[in-house]
């Protein structure tokens, strides 16, 4: 009687988890795009150095003009950078950190060594030319990081702003060339430190995306209405909210 | 140093409130508690100790590399994750109402199944299951007729199979298994009933990390 309750329990176990399994994750409730993880790791890398070199150059461009007042010298480096800024502020150079190092050239133009991963390994040189009123031309120094082919942009600096008015950057990774550039239209810009916060995304404007290689896409990155879009052939994913980062985690999709 | 001594009398004689029967003598009625010297038992915990120690070994092992290439192409698929969670079969033989010895097998199980998005064509799943053996020694220390309390520690191994199909072949897999040790410590464990009783636990391991709910019979 007892020998066959338990054989009874052992035959109605396998049935009993099979029963009891569960789905717990389905990626038909996310958008799936991964559009978005390489626009994320290209923002991360390269793009928003172009906000950090405008607000250096914008900065030093600005410095220049009462670098013999330090008090007011320190005082304007703290309006830009906040708490980032050394102590030490020398007449030619520049260092903030989370933005990069800056080094005024004999010729006028600055030359910027900005650590997209804050490590050495992905370090790279650009130099700014410093053009009308606040305005910036950027462009890579040859033979700076070996996967990194391309890399300008021209810069409009305001106190509230830094507006992308043009860009173009062309790097490898994983066996993929990406090539990014501007669309015409609404400049890309970012609210700048100074203006009350330090933003990590645009919040307007919009960047064509073209891969080759192992991946083939094409696609545009768009920053409006407080979303972060993903735009290909006359679809778009609204990928995230503004305000909430850029990593590339299944858990940051917004389902459209 | 007279206020620690004070300190510490109170609490051997709080325990000792708390133990009496525990640390009673073996044939003495604990106000009714009659020994059975055999219990069967099923019972599942939250969460599954394999899952809460360091997860599942399939995990994206499709896409592992985290390369673009990888993420367009795992975007070619729809992924769904399933979990069987951990299920426990034991018997425990009664030495006395103290003392207990208790045999278990576990068994716990999760699965990704991938489905080609254009065609919507299976095309594979991967698998990682762990079967398990284990004997605890336990402390009943606190009996009561309708009520016990124990605390336990179990040492096993774990057989476990994972399976992992190439993507668009599906039935590809050849699975491969392994040999691991296994563990649970259970500081506090509870039954309620008589012949039929249920049972809660909280505790640590490899069959679960948090709380495990169950049934079983005396007899």
């Amino acid at each position: 009687m007892i020998m066959n309750k338990i054989y009874s329990l052992l035959l109605l176990f396998p049935l009993f988890v099979g029963l009891c399994s569960c789905e717990v994750y389905d990626s038909d409730d996310y958008p799936q795009e991964p559009a978005y993880e390489v626009a994320c790791d290209s923002y991360n890398g390269y793009l928003y150095e172009i906000y950090n070199i405008a607000e250096l150059s914008d900065f030093f461009q600005a410095y220049q003009q009462i670098k013999t007042d330090r008090v007011a010298s320190l005082e304007l480096g703290t309006r830009y950078f906040g708490y980032y800024l050394d102590d030490v502020l020398f007449y030619d150079e520049v260092s903030v950190y989370g933005w990069g190092d800056l080094l005024l050239q004999d010729d006028g133009s600055y030359t910027v060594t900005v650590y997209p991963e804050k490590s050495s390994e992905t370090e790279f040189d650009v130099i700014v030319e410093p053009l009308e009123g606040r305005r910036f031309s950027i462009s890579l120094k040859s033979d700076t990081y070996k996967d990194l082919i391309d890399f300008e942009a021209e810069v409009v600096c305001d106190d509230e702003y830094v507006s992308m008015e043009s860009c173009f950057v062309k790097y490898w990774k994983d066996n993929v060339l990406c090539q990014i550039s501007g669309i015409g239209g609404e400049p890309v810009k970012k609210t700048v430190c100074f203006a009350g916060g330090h933003t990590f995304q645009p919040e307007g404007g919009s960047l064509h995306f073209s891969l080759s290689g192992n991946v083939v896409d094409e696609f545009d990155l768009k920053f409006a209405d407080s979303y972060v879009t993903i735009a290909r052939d006359g679809s778009e994913v609204k990928c995230r909210e503004f305000g909430r980062g850029c990593y590339s985690h299944h858990y940051d999709y917004v389902i459209d | 140093m007279g206020k620690n001594i004070l300190c510490f009398l109170v609490c051997l004689a709080g325990l000792s409130a708390f133990l009496p029967s525990s640390l009673g003598a073996e044939n003495r009625s604990d106000k009714g508690f009659v020994l059975k010297r055999h219990e069967v038992a099923v019972s599942t915990g939250i969460l599954p100790g394999r899952y809460a120690n360091g997860g599942y070994d399939y995990y994206e092992a499709r896409f592992e590399d985290n390369s673009w290439t990888s993420k367009y192409d795992k975007a070619k698929y729809r992924e769904q994750d399933y979990m069987a969670g951990v299920w426990s079969l034991s018997y425990t033989y009664n030495f006395t109402k103290l003392l207990a010895l208790q045999a278990n097998v576990f068994y716990e199980s999760a699965w990704i199944k991938y489905t080609k998005i254009n065609g919507n064509v299976p095309a594979g799943t991967i698998r990682d299951t762990y079967i398990t053996t284990m004997a605890a020694f336990k402390v009943n220390w606190f009996n009561r007729p309708w009520v016990r309390m124990y605390s336990s520690v179990g040492l096993g191994t774990s057989y476990n199979i994972t399976s992992n199909d190439d993507i668009d072949r599906p039935g590809s897999a050849v699975p491969q298994s392994d040999i691991l040790v296994a563990c649970q410590l259970t500081p506090f464990g509870l039954t309620v009933g008589k012949a039929f009783y249920g049972i809660f636990e909280i505790g640590f391991g490899h069959f679960y990390s948090g709380i495990s709910v169950g049934a079983g019979y005396r007899f």
